[in-house]
């Protein structure tokens, strides 16, 4: 079945539909909330909120974008929620993640994972929604609400930064 | 095409997000442009490292669905239960925005009688 047929089914309260579409995109709204907040705790309440709205507004999807691109978009508002609340200490301190040794055999994965996580948070959500998710320019723009110029040009200048952070 | 819209598309193109025919379009111009072509290979090269990197992030805890299950159908989180078929009491721990809530049940003979809501 496919994503907007199961968002159809979840939408009329199938506890089976939620299942499944839960088991799609749980991990992958997750590794995007992480993405954003590099925060495991803040990405999990992240995931767990996106989902929960998805099994309250499920019938609020009209199919105009792809369901991860609409998910996506709830999940980013939850992050945008998430983060403040932090800000003004409503929440736990964050536990953040831990910087991998750089030396040894796996130096250039850890270049890799360095390189993207020094990148400003707009350009590295790009990064990911385009390499990762593979979304086209104009799915990302419906993510982050802006033209799909300024997603081209946040894609241009994280290239640009990653070449330089990897030169060897 | 010209090298800038080759550029544009060469991400998609390494992500795998880009339509055939524009896919088609973008080969036809880098085979006959150098500095596309070196473009293209340096950019399939990072979006496999990236790839990798990005899949190298935690995944969620393997608990999460209970929460949500709790929060969304009222799946319990845990149910615990005690007694035979004939008769049981079965208690199922729940998780909620507002708290954790702890249900009771009794079964006598096939019949399930609530005794305790917390």
């Amino acid at each position: 079945m496919d994503d907007a047929k199961l968002v159809t089914k979840v939408a009329q309260g199938d506890g089976g539909a939620f299942r499944e579409l839960y088991e799609r995109f749980a991990d992958r709204v997750y590794r995007y909330a992480f993405t954003l907040l590099r925060d495991r705790h803040l990405a999990e309440d992240v995931m767990q909120e996106t989902m929960i709205s998805v099994w309250k507004g499920a019938g609020m999807f009209e199919g105009r974008s792809q369901v991860s691109t609409w998910l996506f978009g709830i999940a980013r508002y939850q992050a945008y929620h998430a983060r403040r609340s932090e800000a003004k200490g409503e929440r736990l301190p964050a536990e953040r993640v831990e910087e991998p040794d750089p030396s040894g055999p796996m130096e250039r994965e850890v270049r890799v994972q360095r390189a993207v996580a020094s990148l400003p948070p707009e350009q590295r959500e790009v990064v990911f929604l385009a390499f990762y998710e593979g979304l086209p320019y104009e799915e990302i723009a419906r993510v982050q609400g802006v033209p799909e110029g300024t997603v081209k040009s946040r894609m241009f200048h994280a290239k640009r930064r990653l070449a330089e952070e990897l030169r060897p | 095409m010209n090298c800038d819209q080759a550029r544009e598309m060469i991400p998609l193109y390494a992500a795998r997000a880009l339509p055939e025919e524009d896919g088609a379009a973008l080969i036809e111009h880098v085979v006959g442009c150098g500095v596309c072509q070196g473009e293209l290979v340096e950019t399939m090269r990072l979006t496999h490292e990236l790839r990798k990197a990005f899949a190298q992030f935690p995944g969620p805890p393997k608990g999460a669905w209970l929460s949500v299950a709790a929060r969304t159908l009222g799946a319990p989180l845990l149910r615990v239960g005690v007694g035979s078929e004939i008769a049981g009491l079965t208690l199922d721990v729940g998780a909620t925005k507002t708290g954790v809530p702890i249900m009771g049940t009794l079964s006598i003979l096939g019949r399930e009688v609530p005794v305790l809501r917390i």
